[in-house]
């Protein structure tokens, strides 16, 4: 089932189209990589979606209703550029966003209790914001975007500035969330900094939708490379039968070495044959990273 | 509704609790207070000048030598002035009074036409006094005069043009009461202002979208400030209400006493010292003669009015810049009328009626200032209504252009932003 549904998005700003006909779908109970170069239009699409500005036609259904006040009630975000009142208390500041989301006062109450011991800030209830170090600044902001209980939550590059220990908390409670239901956007331009949490993929340049996947699918279609990098000792044939060498380095004895299948070989007939000359000590396929299909598809589509 | 309510409610309360509330709610009855005390005390400087009394004295009634009796002196002038002479150097003189003796039967005082009974009645008094004291000892010898009644009445007189105390104190409240009107606004106008850009930069404001409209976060902060400010009114409207109640039960009557209807009998029956009680009659004088609850009232209206003019356009132009720096080139355009009408004040009590002051009086930029210095002078009612209809038509007006430009302003970062781009806001 689809939480949310884009349909036909368009967004023009006086002479420039930040979105250009945009559909697809978010599943329930995804984590979906939203990423794009700068100036891709994800900033744009994450405003609609959480209602701050409107498109200039299409349509997002929230699970099969039109999206409407109450359903961006129950979206949470957390934008890139973040802030919250400086002179205002975390507590204080918790309620007033909460209540903003139509969330009865008693139950953030006890909700602000739990989020602030989860993430060990307890004791900062009654600070001011301008009170907290950075770090804890950025985990209150967290606690906002989910403290009404959201079905969905778009995070903006949910990790810039955060250290590694923030990183890894904030990883643990999406992991968390996930599991309980919550579905997630996570919007970057960092493919790496998310690449480990992501269920789906949908990438993103001037303002069109160029891959929109499951990781599975993507690996399926995408990684299927039949390249290898190998290293061992020993030397490679000269005319090999089940594959071409790309590239080959020599440090002695050492060899290491790009191949590629030829004629259909398995990496089975691959090894059989290279261990007729060479000692080998390691054999992988050469997957791409995402980064390296993300340049791909961008540069495919041009 | 609910969400405005919220933002109103988070407002208010983290302002109220703010040192600068308490400051301001401190200060603000020193600015009254010198409302009060400056045109007063202006009002009072005057009272020095109306020792000296001027004497035409042709047929030498008055001994020579008399020139001084008690806080009076005499000034004489020469024999051969004519009474026209006379009359024009009197009407030029700071001095209030003319003594002119006819004959030992005959003696009239003038007046310039706006002294006050009070001083009138002081001064004929005294006058009455020293002339009939003078002329009876003068024929009858010291011996016998002192069992003659001593009352003669004076033809007392009144003659134009004037410079009265009334007019210092009119001057000094009209010109005070634009200051602070100014200044009220000015600074709640900026707390709008600046929050709205601290909104903005410190980026909350994206996060309050996704709960409220643009136009809902701009009104609930404009509300959440202008009730701070009511508070702060009411605060000190309470105050000077329990401090005059407490004041009117304590001196009232005595009051009473120094008021234009009794002044001349307390002067002659009581025996107090003349001067402090021609003091507290010019002062009952100077606030008599403006109606205090309709002026704190129009002095309300304007206040409001004005704060959510200026506000509405102040929160446009914070929403379309990305710190308090860049607001500049914008502000300070707008507060250059007030800066107008105060370069014209003089022009404009002076000639109340004319199509200057009318124009300054609707012109919504202006009108706060304008209408608080015409006030305490002449204000014909339909220009106060029309000024005021236009100041509420342009609040609106205000408010429905900023919510165009503070929609599209508030999302836009790191670019500066030109006049030319935000009219095409305007019309999107």
């Amino acid at each position: 089932m689809n939480l949310l549904t884009i349909k036909n998005i368009r967004k023009q700003y006086e002479n420039t189209t930040a979105l250009s006909d945009i559909s697809f779908s978010i599943p329930k109970g995804s984590i979906l990589g939203l990423l794009g170069p700068n100036g891709a239009g994800k900033t744009t699409l994450l405003r609609i979606l959480t209602g701050i500005i409107k498109p200039d036609s299409g349509k997002i259904l929230f699970y099969d209703e039109s999206i409407e006040k109450v359903h961006f009630e129950k979206i949470g975000y957390l934008p890139e550029e973040r802030g919250l009142y400086r002179d205002m208390k975390v507590e204080e500041q918790l309620i007033f966003l909460g209540s903003l989301k139509n969330v009865p006062r008693h139950v953030l109450k006890e909700r602000i209790h739990f989020w602030l011991e989860r993430t060990g800030l307890g004791l900062y209830r009654n600070f001011r914001i301008n009170q907290l170090s950075k770090g804890t600044q950025q985990k209150i902001q967290l606690i906002a975007a989910i403290i009404h209980d959201p079905e969905i939550v778009i995070l903006d590059e949910p990790f810039s500035g955060f250290d590694i220990l923030n990183t890894q908390l904030a990883k643990d409670l999406i992991l968390e969330l996930h599991k309980q239901g919550t579905t997630f956007i996570l919007s970057a331009h960092h493919l790496q900094s998310i690449d480990s949490l992501c269920t789906h993929i949908t990438l993103i340049n001037s303002g069109e939708i160029i891959l929109n996947d499951s990781i599975q699918s993507i690996k399926k279609n995408m990684y299927r490379t039949e390249t290898y990098k190998i290293s061992g000792h020993g030397s490679l044939t000269n005319k090999p039968q089940s594959f071409e060498i790309i590239s080959v380095k020599n440090y002695g004895e050492h060899i290491e070495a790009v191949i590629v299948s030829k004629n259909s070989s398995t990496s089975n007939q691959i090894l059989a044959e290279l261990a007729e000359n060479v000692m080998i000590t390691s054999f992988f396929e050469d997957k791409p990273n995402m980064e390296e299909i993300f340049i791909k598809s961008i540069t495919n589509t041009k | 509704m609910k969400a405005v309510w919220l933002i109103i409610h988070r407002e208010y309360n983290q302002r109220i609790r703010k040192k600068s509330f308490l400051i301001l709610t401190l200060l603000g009855p020193v600015f009254f207070a010198l409302l009060l005390i400056i045109p007063a005390w202006l009002s009072l400087r005057k009272i020095d000048n109306q020792k000296i009394i001027l004497v035409y004295d042709p047929a030498h009634v008055l001994p020579e030598d008399f020139v001084k009796d008690g806080i009076f002196t005499l000034h004489r002038f020469p024999d051969n002035y004519s009474g026209e002479e006379v009359f024009t150097r009197f009407s030029r003189s700071d001095s209030y009074t003319l003594l002119y003796i006819h004959n030992p039967e005959k003696a009239s005082l003038f007046f310039h036409h706006d002294v006050n009974p009070g001083t009138k009645a002081w001064i004929s008094n005294l006058l009455n006094r020293i002339y009939v004291k003078h002329l009876l000892n003068e024929k009858l010898g010291e011996d016998q005069s002192s069992q003659l009644p001593t009352e003669v009445s004076l033809n007392v007189q009144l003659i134009n043009p004037g410079h009265g105390g009334m007019d210092e104190a009119r001057n000094g409240l009209s010109m005070l009461s634009g200051i602070i009107i100014y200044l009220f606004i000015i600074t709640y106008t900026m707390q709008v202002m600046r929050g709205v850009v601290q909104e903005k930069s410190n980026r909350i404001t994206e996060i309050l979208l996704t709960s409220v409209k643009p136009f809902q976060l701009m009104l609930g902060k404009i509300t959440g400030i202008v009730l701070i400010s009511l508070t702060q009114f009411t605060i000190w409207f309470t105050a000077a209400f329990l401090l005059y109640q407490l004041f009117d039960i304590r001196y009232g009557e005595s009051l009473d006493l120094f008021g234009n209807e009794k002044i001349s009998e307390t002067i002659s029956n009581h025996s107090i010292d003349i001067k402090q009680a021609m003091e507290w009659n010019q002062l009952i004088n100077t606030f008599s003669g403006i109606d205090i609850p309709f002026f704190l009232i129009v002095f309300g209206f304007y206040f409001t009015f004005g704060y959510l003019f200026y506000s509405a356009i102040f929160a446009a132009i914070g929403a379309s810049v990305d710190s308090e720096t860049d607001t500049q080139p914008f502000a300070f355009p707008l507060t250059i009328p007030i800066l107008i009408s105060f370069a014209l004040y003089q022009t404009l009590i002076e000639q109340p009626d004319s199509s200057l002051s009318v124009f300054f009086s609707i012109f919504p930029f202006t009108a706060p200032v304008t209408v608080m210095f015409l006030l305490p002078y002449h204000l014909p009612l339909w220009q106060l209504i029309c000024s005021m209809i236009s100041l509420i038509l342009s609040f609106m007006l205000a408010v429905w252009f900023a919510a165009k430009i503070y929609r599209t302003g508030i999302l836009m970062y790191g670019k500066k932003i030109t006049l030319k781009e935000m009219i095409r806001w305007l019309r999107a």
